[in-house]
């Protein structure tokens, strides 16, 4: 590409770097040599830029949400916040009895009489804690007396493990549900106390027999 | 090519930056978002459309809807989508990980159609909107076969026009099943939680 050496005028000889500096001279000498009619950055204008910077990130500091991924008003910043559920066990609890009790003990929780024990006003449901959880935990089978008459043809399936597998705070719920529903008002049972109990029942698979439970305390 | 490497290092970097800022920070941030199991409806939400609606979707993309329609509510105080009654609550992403097209839409010519589902109520409803239009939307008649009259019309019939009806067709049916199916769940506790509290710092300075 490039041309012979013999033929680039820079190597032609014709003018030294002696000539080249003359000629240099006598071109800029009726040059004025002035300094130019540039100025200084003026200082002021140094602030005003780094005051913007600064508004312009503070802005960003207060008014992004930090770019986080949940947050989709610009005015918040990232906090913690809790966000665990807290469930109305009445609520939860209507809603349990509703998907599963109800078949039995009917939606005014009075039974069926003959078959189905009532849990409005019946003493297992307002009497104590531990055989409550018991009955709901693993069911119930032979005769029961309740409010005086005596059922039985039809065993109780458990709702806990080996049952429906309903989880300590579901039973917990519906009981809570059932202990201040149709009339009842006992007060709440804690998954505390489900779990207490459930722990201590664990080996027993069987349903419960009414006079297992009123052995108890 | 002179500097085959280094253009091929540019191109690299050009590309892959883009890619690791569009697709994979916006995966990184919100691919993780599940649906929200609401424990005492025994579901979780948002939940996944039905068939006939994922086809009437097709439709609502084929027809351009969201040239004038958008499908995100703007949250209250910001724009008059609470007043319209567009919804009770702004969308977040939760509401859309089921969606691999989203049609937030172009402009807001017409209203937001995020809860579209909850103000009309009937298919009836859509086909009357959809064969008549309105001031400022068209007459999708087109969706609409026109068949002779025999005897009573059909329950479908949006209007009879001398001896024949003119009812529904099968895109048309989509569409309307596409429509209703629009609803936003209630709220997510964790959203909520986290942009509720500007509310009530406000309510403090007054």
């Amino acid at each position: 590409m490039s041309a012979p050496a013999s033929r680039d005028p820079r190597n032609s000889g014709s003018l030294s770097d002696e000539e080249l500096l003359h000629a240099h001279e006598q071109a800029v000498a009726d040059k004025t040599d002035d300094r130019g009619s540039y100025k200084l950055l003026p200082l002021a204008l140094l602030f005003v830029f780094s005051g913007l910077i600064f508004f312009g990130g503070t802005y960003l500091n207060l008014f992004s949400g930090h770019f986080d991924s949940k947050i989709f008003d610009e005015r918040i910043l990232p906090h913690k916040v809790d966000t665990t559920v807290k469930l109305d066990p009445v609520v939860y609890g209507q809603k349990l009895y509703e998907s599963l009790c109800i078949t039995c003990h009917q939606p005014t929780g009075l039974g069926v009489p003959g078959t189905f024990p009532p849990l409005a006003g019946s003493e297992w449901v307002n009497g104590t804690e531990e055989r409550t959880i018991r009955i709901v935990m693993n069911g119930l089978k032979g005769p029961v007396t309740v409010k005086g008459n005596t059922f039985g043809t039809v065993p109780m399936p458990p709702v806990g493990p080996g049952g429906q597998n309903w989880t300590d705070d579901k039973i917990a719920a519906v009981l809570t549900y059932v202990r201040q529903a149709f009339g009842n008002t006992s007060g709440p049972i804690t998954e505390e106390r489900v779990a207490e109990i459930h722990a201590k029942i664990t080996a027993h698979t069987d349903q419960w027999t009414s006079d297992e439970l009123l052995k108890l305390p | 090519m002179k500097n085959g490497p280094l253009l091929f290092l540019g191109l690299f970097a050009a590309f892959g930056l883009s890619w690791a800022g569009l697709a994979l920070g916006t995966s990184l941030q919100l691919g993780s978002l599940a649906p929200y199991y609401d424990q005492l409806e025994n579901r979780a939400f948002p939940e996944r459309a039905p068939g006939i609606a994922s086809r009437g979707k097709l439709v609502y993309q084929d027809l351009g809807c969201a040239a004038c329609h958008t499908q995100e509510v703007r949250r209250a105080g910001f724009g008059s989508d609470t007043e319209r009654k567009w919804g009770d609550r702004q969308s977040y992403a939760r509401d859309y990980i089921h969606q691999d097209r989203l049609q937030l839409g172009l402009s807001r010519v017409g209203p937001d159609l995020t809860n579209v589902g909850g103000r009309l109520k009937t298919a009836g409803d859509v086909f009357k909107l959809l064969y008549h239009g309105t001031a400022t939307m068209p007459a999708y008649s087109f969706l609409f076969d026109e068949r002779p009259l025999h005897a009573e019309p059909s329950p479908k019939a949006v209007a009879v026009v001398d001896g024949h009806e003119i009812v529904p067709s099968a895109r048309a049916e989509v569409l309307a099943a596409y429509l209703l199916n629009l609803k936003t769940p209630a709220d997510y506790p964790v959203e909520k939680a986290v942009n509720t509290v500007v509310a009530k710092k406000e309510e403090a300075h007054k």
